[in-house]
């Protein structure tokens, strides 16, 4: 069982984001041991590239996942997709709503992409 | 002494907090170079000690600069003349990059481990010495900086 570690703050106060704590349910429905805090994690899904930046150089493995809000995506994706090229196999960049041809965080969840 | 220590990599951090500390010096420690140079700008210290290339952080960037995000380069040239502009006494700016591999790991090949004086500071540019383990020897590079 992988221990994720979930923190979407781009609409509400950690603990208090609707994105986020949906986010945890699928997680535990897909097996997932969900942790406190990022230094017990194998896996941190965040919504923001310059936490996920920090994550990477506060953890030498940890595999970092962006997801992109919809209401946000305009703003921060370019700087996931930065990331996810500077960081290969160490983040991920996927969309919660997708568009045309793009998977979605929760199907990527459900099908075990990152077990 | 007080020393700013600026690694983005963890080993090489905790590597230069633990000699460092062993030796007596008192280490502030950074990830990365935006929180690093606020602390320039609000604590006096008496050393930097920085990794050349880092990765490029969300400091000013809007969607077009944020294309940058996470791509390392060489943050630690600016953030020496920044330290030396703002007065701490010794400065060196550390690489272990192999200087085939990366034109700012190159460049350094330049100075020769030579020691420059800008404003009243001692600047050096280096190829960092290391440890077996593939680590940083902070401690190394400060008494190359201190040495006459």
């Amino acid at each position: 069982m992988r221990k994720m570690f979930v923190e979407f703050t781009s609409r509400n106060e950690k603990g208090q984001n609707p994105v986020e704590m949906a986010l945890k349910v699928v997680a535990k429905a897909c097996n997932f041991e969900l942790v406190e805090t990022s230094a017990e994690a194998e896996l941190i899904l965040t919504d923001s590239p310059p936490k996920a930046l920090d994550y990477l150089k506060e953890h030498e493995s940890a595999v970092i996942i962006i997801g992109l809000d919809p209401f946000t995506r305009k703003n921060v994706e370019s700087g996931a997709r930065s990331l996810e090229k500077a960081y290969a196999g160490r983040v991920y960049v996927r969309p919660l709503l997708d568009l045309e041809g793009e998977k979605n965080l929760v199907v990527c969840l459900m099908e075990g992409e990152f077990k | 002494m007080k020393i700013l220590l600026v690694d983005d990599l963890k080993k090489n951090r905790e590597a230069g907090m633990a000699d460092l500390t062993a030796i007596g010096h008192e280490v502030v420690a950074f990830s990365g170079y935006a929180k690093a140079a606020v602390a320039i700008t609000e604590s006096r210290f008496d050393a930097a000690l920085l990794d050349l290339l880092m990765p490029a952080e969300a400091m000013m960037l809007g969607s077009k600069g944020l294309e940058h995000l996470g791509q390392e380069f060489p943050a630690g040239l600016g953030l020496s003349m920044f330290a030396a502009d703002r007065g701490v006494p010794l400065v060196a700016v550390a690489t272990d990059m192999n200087h085939h591999d990366h034109p700012a790991s190159a460049m350094l090949d330049w100075f020769h481990n030579r020691k420059m004086r800008i404003n009243d500071s001692l600047v050096l540019w280096m190829h960092s010495p290391m440890k077996a383990e593939g680590i940083k020897d902070w401690g190394k590079v400060l008494k190359q900086l201190e040495s006459g």
